[in-house]
């Protein structure tokens, strides 16, 4: 016991991480049907990123069959040949295999968050640094919360393909902490390669990178977070331009992307992954259940408004990036979080995979719970969480299996379960404001306050 | 045993037809073949066979030949066709092989076939299709112009052409499609009937009336279109059209009075009862299986006697009815004659032209022993397995009951909606040879699977997959949308041993899925809450992006509250106590600023200096203050 609490205080991540990554892998060691229970759950694989339409893309194209002519498999190409080297999925080898490959993707995840919070860019940037900051909790405490979320964990076991655009989604945040403008550029193309959605986050990630590094031109000198207006005006000309720095990274973005698409082509008879893939989430053909809420919206759509609505609904996604960016601008990773908030509640194949990695995103900000812990409806919003995601599958059992529900009852708990999001990226959105507030006015710290 | 010789009635119609196709390229012949079947049932194969020789074919000359399908056929370049009306199921496991090994018999539904010719292109063949089944629709009263291309799959290995079409063979096209969910009916029989030279006027067509065809047990109309030519002799190439109907009908059920259609229970006397089982008493009865063959008579059978004979162009040996009993059951045939051929088991009737043709059959004691049946090619069932309407899988039993091994064709035409898992295909036993797969296209595309297999003798097959249902649109459920969907059967076509042309096909019977269905009641509803929960994300968020933050005892009173405040002071002035009321009102201002209600100036100069000696003022916020002040 003694060895045990003295290798937790000497090395806490490696314990943290091994505990993590043995928790995946004895679940389905324990219950064997466990993964492809999950696996089957509308909650968890959605159409756009089922390990079993995997499978059968992987079957078409080991085939000769082009895998994207056909209305099952929308993923990325490149996940063809990367599946294709594990062992088949039916066999208790494959399955582990397929889990091991998820576990680490889930471990690396976790040690980008674990980074991203020790980097402590939550809390000072180049020109704000948090009345809070003290509060912030461990970067080891950040990564346990994304390790041990029940919800990242079942994703882990259902083997989703968005687990990959989670990794590669944080892997940019990560590099852009670090000021990487390449990497964290590259990552961001392969995150939006894998799934369209990630690419909303470029103005936001764009900032954050850029913030970071203005702060390592600078000299660190702030402690108490203010600074004097002739610092402020001298790092000023220190700064890289903003224009040039867009466009290196923009540019960054769009070659790894086109690279990524061209390597895609190589590997495919024709082009028609491009719509198959990237149409998809688009157009929403498949109106497969999902915790989102396009669905049900759609199914119900009358058949004049569809393009209509489909219009709407991305516009609407889309207005959300660079209102942050400016709104947040001195605090770039909260615009970040709050803008993975809303890929993950408005994308039109939700699942709680990405849900729930948001949620453990949300520790980054973790300094301002405080805050909206006292002011707004945390409390209420967390309890509803956890009432949906215990109402959702039992009335989906009653709708599809029972037959003593109709489709309005997983419709509404979705609607609750989205609603309860949104709540909860208000609230975040709020108390980050709400912070930064303080920090100029340290009276009105505890007072109720409006907005005009 | 002797029925065995069924199966050799297609040669020996073709030799029929091929004799007179040379008498007159212009040629009609038509033929009933009846057999009883075991368990009281009786298989009637009506068949009309009419030629026209290409070149008149082509110049828009016709005798015999439907002019209203052939010129269908003509505009839409169709060179061969096959469509099948078809309702109930042959029951195989009593009645043996299928007529004429399954090929002039179809799907559950409609089902169509064509080799179009494509002109070398590729959208051509789909358009001309597309018009071929929106004019046959029309022709045949059947809504086959819902074989959109949703429904359309090109089989690979399953059909070959049954005509001479010569060189022009490369560039035909095959195209395939089926309507599971089709009921046929009278309407689809009167139109066939006009197809006829005698349209059911006269002759053994007269027999066909809609009452007794789709009360049958099973039955199929048929007609095959497609170019024959001469063998050595160089003989012309003629089109041949034929038109048949297969039917086996419940004996008991079709001798029904029409008057008193309702069946009642056989009175006590009548009822053999089984006195082996143990509970047989003087009150308990468990009645024996009938399994006599009851009297029957053709004009009982059918509803009325053949009227005449349909005399066009016949010659003295032709025959029109053949009906297949043993030689020594005795037949009374009026209004016929009959012709001998030295065969044991069939007598042949030739129908006068005047008077109307019976037949009328003794009760047979001992009816056709079961196991002289002809053994069929193949058994094959299909079912969907699972429950709850999100997923399911399919299940295809294949037997075979011979001592040799088979290789079959079994070709399946999925609707989109339903979604197979291609990797999860299994076959318990046998050897798959080749796979031809089409996925599905979300509504654009069904999915065709047509696997060749192998089976080894006196062995059971399963063939499985998993599948998902899809959920639609709300506008593309039927009214009837908790009815299920209908599955199209599966389509097996037995190879003969030496490969070569022919083989038999056996079909599954079709199926029902059930998909989730949305609430059809509430589009309105949803569209309202959905867009209420969007919208309150949207404007709690727009909120706090565009405002900012003050504290709440900084917000300036809404001029609303000033106008309020006013008027309550002058109904207090009113009511005389003003003192009071000011001296309130100058206290809560004061505790609110921290200073005394002075002249605005004064105040705002005051604030103004004290702001001057703070390090970094809110010089605007003071202002705000102020202002609140005053």
């Amino acid at each position: 016991m003694e060895a045990v609490t003295k290798l937790y205080h000497e090395h806490p991540r490696t314990v943290l991480f091994s505990a993590a990554a043995t928790l995946r892998l004895a679940l389905p060691l324990a219950f064997p049907a466990l993964p492809d229970l999950l696996s089957a759950r509308v909650e968890i694989s959605t159409p756009v990123n089922s390990f079993k339409r995997l499978h059968e893309g992987i079957f078409l194209f080991e085939h000769g069959l082009d895998p994207y002519d056909g209305g099952i498999f929308h993923q990325a190409p490149l996940l063809l040949p990367l599946f294709s080297l594990l062992p088949a999925s039916t066999s208790v080898l494959g399955r582990l295999a397929s889990i091991l490959l998820f576990t680490i993707l889930d471990v690396l995840s976790a040690d980008c968050l674990h980074a991203i919070a020790a980097s402590g860019t939550a809390t000072v940037s180049s020109v704000f640094s948090s009345p809070r900051k003290t509060q912030a909790w461990q970067p080891l405490t950040v990564a346990a919360v994304y390790l041990l979320n029940p919800f990242t964990i079942l994703t882990c076991l259902g083997r989703p393909t968005t687990v990959f655009t989670t990794f590669f989604t944080l892997l940019s945040i990560r590099h852009a902490t670090e000021g990487k403008l390449q990497t964290s550029a590259f990552a961001l193309a392969i995150a939006s390669y894998l799934s369209l959605h990630p690419a909303l986050l470029l103005p936001p990630i764009g900032l954050l990178c850029y913030d970071q590094l203005c702060k390592s031109r600078e000299p660190v000198n702030d402690t108490d977070g203010l600074k004097s207006p002739m610092k402020h005006a001298s790092s000023q000309t220190d700064r890289p331009k903003v224009l040039d720095f867009g466009i290196r990274f923009f540019s960054c973005f769009l070659l790894t992307a086109a690279l990524l698409l061209a390597l895609s082509r190589v590997l495919l008879p024709s082009f028609a992954f491009l719509p198959s893939v990237y149409l998809t989430p688009l157009r929403v053909p498949d109106l497969t259940p999902n915790p989102g809420l396009w669905w049900y919206f759609f199914i119900e759509m009358f058949d004049p408004f569809r393009s209509f609505f489909l219009g709407v609904f991305w516009l609407h996604m889309l207005s959300y990036s660079v209102p942050f960016c400016l709104r947040m601008r001195k605090q770039p990773l909260a615009a970040v979080v709050s803008m993975l908030g809303i890929t993950a509640i408005f994308q039109p194949y939700a699942n709680v995979g990405e849900a729930g990695a948001w949620l453990s995103c949300l520790t980054l900000l973790s300094h301002t719970f405080e805050v909206s812990s006292t002011h707004r409806y945390t409390f209420p919003a967390v309890a509803v969480l956890l009432y949906t995601s215990l109402l959702g599958p039992a009335f989906h059992h009653l709708w599809l299996y029972a037959g003593s529900g109709n489709a309005n009852f997983f419709y509404a708990i979705t609607l609750v379960w989205n609603l309860a999001l949104l709540i909860i990226l208000t609230d975040t959105v709020y108390s980050v404001l709400r912070d930064e507030w303080e920090a100029e006015r340290p009276e009105g710290k505890g007072k109720e306050v409006r907005q005009i | 045993m002797h029925l065995s010789t069924l199966l050799s009635l297609p040669a020996s119609l073709a030799l029929l037809t091929l004799a007179t196709v040379y008498a007159s390229p212009h040629s009609y012949t038509e033929h009933l073949h009846l057999l009883p079947l075991p368990q009281s049932h009786l298989h009637a194969h009506f068949n009309f066979t009419a030629t026209t020789p290409l070149s008149a074919y082509e110049s828009s000359h016709f005798r015999y030949f439907p002019r209203s399908l052939a010129q269908i056929l003509q505009h839409t370049r169709t060179k061969e066709l096959h469509l099948r009306f078809t309702t109930g199921r042959w029951d195989d496991e009593s009645w043996g092989a299928r007529p004429l090994d399954g090929t002039r018999e179809g799907g559950t539904g409609v089902e169509l076939w064509a080799w179009v010719d494509g002109g070398g292109s590729k959208t051509v063949p789909e358009e001309r299709w597309s018009e071929l089944v929106n004019s046959l629709s029309g022709l045949f009263c059947a809504s086959l112009n819902f074989i959109d291309s949703t429904k359309t799959v090109r089989p690979v290995r399953l059909f070959e052409p049954e005509g001479d079409h010569g060189s022009e063979k490369g560039g035909l096209q095959l195209l395939h499609g089926m309507l599971p969910h089709e009921v046929v009916c009278t309407e689809n029989l009167t139109p066939f009937l006009k197809l006829l030279p005698c349209k059911g006027k006269a002759g053994i067509s007269t027999l066909l009336d809609g009452h007794k065809l789709f009360d049958a047990t099973w039955q199929s109309m048929a007609i095959d279109v497609r170019p024959v030519c001469g063998a050595a002799d160089g003989g012309e190439c003629v089109l041949e059209i034929q038109q048949s109907v297969s039917m086996a009908l419940s004996i008991p059920r079709s001798m029904r009075d029409r008057h008193d259609p309702i069946p009642r229970p056989a009175k006590i006397e009548d009822v053999q009862c089984d006195e082996s089982k143990p509970w047989n008493g003087h009150d308990t009865c468990f009645p024996n299986a009938v399994t006599d063959e009851p009297a029957w008579t053709l004009s009982k059978v059918f509803g009325h006697a053949a009227k005449g004979a349909c005399d066009l162009e016949r010659n003295d040996q032709a025959f029109d009815v053949t009906l297949e009993v043993p030689s020594d059951r005795p037949v009374n045939a009026t209004g016929a004659s009959e012709l001998t051929f030295p065969s044991t088991t069939r007598r042949h009737y030739r129908l006068s032209a005047s008077s109307s043709f019976d037949l009328s059959l003794p009760a047979c004691p001992s009816p056709v022993n079961p196991m002289a049946l002809f053994t069929p090619p193949l058994y094959a069932t299909r079912q969907i397995a699972g429950h709850g309407q999100e997923r399911g899988s399919m299940h295809t039993t294949l037997r075979n009951p011979h001592a040799h091994p088979l290789t079959l064709v079994y070709m399946e035409s999925l609707p989109w909606y339903l979604r197979p898992y291609m990797h999860t295909l299994r076959l318990s036993n046998g050897k798959q040879e080749k796979l031809y797969y089409t996925p599905a296209l979300d509504r654009e595309r069904g999915t065709h699977l047509e696997l060749v297999l192998t089976i080894p003798a006196q062995s059971t097959t399963t063939l499985t997959y998993d599948f998902e249902k899809a959920v639609l649109r709300y506008t593309e459920y039927p009214p009837d949308a908790n009815r299920g969907f209908d599955v199209a059967p599966a389509v097996v076509r037995v190879l003969s041993e030496h490969g070569g042309f022919g083989g038999s096909y056996v079909r599954t019977t079709s199926l029902l899925l059930s998909l989730p269905t949305p609430d059809f009641s509430m589009p309105y509803n949803v569209i309202i809450l959905t867009s209420t929960v969007i919208a309150l994300g949207f404007g709690s968020l727009f909120n706090l992006l565009t405002r900012s933050f003050v504290l709440a005892e900084e917000v300036p009173p809404s001029p609303l509250a000033g106008i309020i405040r006013r008027a309550r002071d002058a109904v207090k002035g009113l009511l005389g106590k003003k003192t009071g009321g000011d001296e309130k009102e100058s206290k809560a201002a004061d505790a609110q600023a921290g200073e005394t209600a002075e002249a605005p100036s004064l105040a705002k100069e005051r604030t103004d200096g004290k702001a001057n000696g703070i390090a970094n003022g809110h010089a605007d916020l003071r202002e705000r203050k102020a202002r609140v002040v005053t």
